[in-house]
């Protein structure tokens, strides 16, 4: 990828990568500041990754693990999600969002994972089994259980999984 | 409430449309300094220390509107035109379109980096089309011009440089207490206010007398993202922050009371004649647009609008705002404040970012930051339809000459002039360099040289 290529890939997949991490942690932040750093060492990767789907696929990967290491960093002493309830003060959601936000807060990170990229960034069951090292079954797995989860607080009409 | 992907799906689109990214420029740096340190070799006996790539410059923040700006921001440039000599333009236009113009503009190209020792501003004569000797201000970020063409303001790391665009050479710095971010200069071109601070933490406005070049008492304000916008008298600046906008008279340089707008507003538009401010930005994952009485700084009932409302730009007959985003740009009836049928304007890969309107008010061009070449696209205001896509280059910023005949994009590389009348790209003008995002400012005023 040379620079135009990957100026161009940097400018369509930035926001795009960040709405996909806020939605995996709940913390606005914390996704910026991942996508950024991933997007650093795009860079320094170019040469092995190439733009569109597959270079996404590698940034989120990239800004995912970024993104747990730190959370794991900042779990001395606090949980986890406790730093993705921190007040945001750039929206006003109202409040069926945040009781959903809250509620998402609650669903553990693998399943979040899933639920994203599945629902988001639309890739199927084997894709996202592929991304995050994980047999299909264990997917749909997260996938069911992320949704039961969430049942409470959605009108969701039930969708077949899609391979 | 909705579907879960829905739900999911707004949740990013909200955060998507806030994203605040580096510059490009910025991240390749601090991309390349890590590549270095990787393959640096070690040191024997007394050999100097390898040189590592210059220290990354401070972050810059961007208004999540100016997401793809800030994204393809490796180099950016200011233009800023100025009317000169009247006369014949003699520049080598091409066979679609010579720059003619009753007047000659000089036309300001402030370049970013990388390498930040590039920075500075390119002066370019729209009479040979070819760019003059570069003014270097290393580490450049804000950039202001004075109503009467006279004066460029360059914010460079703690400090801020007038550059004399008579002589084209910088004058003595004007510093501050932390990183300048943007710089504004009233409309009546006796103050320059600065915004400054950190860029997680409180930041305020300085007011800089033009005239002297000094800075007054900070004024303490709740800002965020360079969103400044001033009544055409100049007498009220608005400054807006998380989930308001707060109006300072620039006589006293105090701050009345935050208009709560819900939102953190990406831009600030007021009418001609005054009377209204519409600011933009998202609640939630809404894009609005909300209307301020400028008589008694207290807002309107809010429009939602479809896509990540970014920009706004008002007609010259203050009749209709154009405000958009994401793929289309909604006209607004501002005796109303009623939106219209919104206009699909669709860049691949990319979004529109940036909106301006001719003079005579009979186009409004929408450029894109990002995405292919044909990143122009000029809207009917009579009839509110896009026409066909003027190619220009990669990642436009627009400006368009007082005289409106001609509009330029700024691009990848180059300036390109584009004929208004007939929606033609003339003979690209050259920058050393890819430039990638480009901000836009035109003077009003008389007579500058490059």
């Amino acid at each position: 990828m040379d620079r135009e290529e990957f100026n161009r890939f940097y400018a369509a997949s930035f926001p795009r990568l960040v709405g996909q991490l806020y939605a995996m942690t709940g913390d606005r932040a914390e996704a910026q500041d991942a996508v950024q750093e991933a997007f650093i060492r795009a860079w320094v990767h170019r040469s092995q990754i190439s733009a569109g789907r597959r270079g996404e696929a590698w940034v989120r990967v990239t800004a995912w693990r970024i993104a747990v290491s730190r959370w794991q960093r900042a779990r001395e002493g606090i949980r986890l999600m406790l730093l993705a309830a921190r007040p945001d003060h750039a929206a006003g959601p109202g409040p069926d969002r945040v009781a959903f936000v809250e509620a998402l807060r609650k669903v553990p990170a693998e399943q979040r994972r899933a639920l994203v990229l599945y629902h988001v960034a639309d890739l199927t069951v084997e894709q996202i089994a592929t991304e995050t090292g994980v047999r299909p079954g264990t997917v749909k797995a997260r996938l069911a259980r992320g949704r039961a989860a969430l049942r409470p607080y959605l009108q969701e009409t039930a969708a077949p999984v899609r391979e | 409430m909705s579907d879960l992907k829905d739900e999911l799906r707004q949740l990013a689109d909200e955060a998507a449309c806030q994203a605040r990214p580096l510059a490009v420029a910025d991240v390749i740096r601090q991309g390349d300094r890590r590549h270095r340190r990787t393959i640096i070799p070690r040191r024997r006996g007394n050999q100097p220390a390898p040189r590592l790539a210059p220290r990354a410059r401070p972050v810059r923040r961007w208004p999540g509107w100016a997401a793809p700006l800030a994204a393809a921001a490796a180099v950016t440039a200011v233009i800023a035109v100025a009317a000169t000599v009247p006369g014949t333009i003699h520049g080598p236009g091409s066979a679609g379109h010579r720059p003619a113009a009753s007047a000659v503009y000089t036309v300001y190209a402030a370049i970013f980096g990388p390498p930040a020792g590039r920075d500075g501003l390119v002066p370019v004569s729209t009479a040979t089309s070819t760019p003059g000797k570069p003014i270097h201000l290393r580490g450049m970020s804000g950039v202001a011009i004075t109503p009467d063409g006279k004066t460029i303001y360059a914010g460079s790391g703690d400090t801020v440089i007038p550059v004399s665009t008579a002589t084209s050479t910088p004058g003595r710095p004007i510093h501050f207490r932390a990183e300048v971010s943007a710089i504004a200069v009233n409309p009546d071109g006796k103050t320059a206010y600065v915004e400054v601070g950190p860029r997680s933490g409180p930041r305020v406005l300085v007011p800089v007398s033009t005239a002297t070049n000094t800075p007054g008492r900070p004024i303490r304000v709740s800002i965020e993202g360079r969103v400044i916008a001033f009544t055409p008298d100049g007498k009220t600046l608005y400054a807006g922050g998380p989930g308001t906008v707060t109006p300072i008279n620039t006589a006293t340089s105090t701050p009345g009371r935050p208009i709560r707008v819900g939102m953190l507003p990406t831009q600030i538009a007021v009418t001609p004649d005054g009377k209204t401010a519409y600011a933009v930005g998202f609640q939630g994952a809404v894009a609005t647009v909300t209307p301020i009485n400028t008589a008694t700084n207290t807002p309107g009932k809010p429009m939602h609008l479809p896509g990540c409302t970014c920009f706004i730009a008002i007609t010259p007959d203050g009749k209709t705002a154009y405000a958009g985003g994401s793929d289309t740009v909604t006209p607004i009836n501002t005796a109303t404040n009623t939106p219209g049928k919104p206009i699909r304007v669709v860049f691949p890969n990319a979004s529109p970012d940036e909106i301006a309107v001719t003079p005579d008010g009979k186009t409004a061009y929408v450029a894109s930051y990002g995405g292919g070449p044909d990143s122009v696209v000029p809207i009917s205001t009579a009839t509110n339809t896009p026409g066909k896509p003027i190619r220009v280059g990669s990642g436009a910023t627009i400006t368009i000459t007082p005289d409106g005949k001609t509009l330029y994009a700024g691009t990848m590389n180059k300036i390109v002039p584009v004929s208004t009348a007939t929606n033609t790209p003339g003979k690209p003008i050259p920058l050393h360099g890819p430039i990638n995002g480009i901000e836009i400012l035109i003077t009003r005023g008389p007579a500058t040289s490059g």
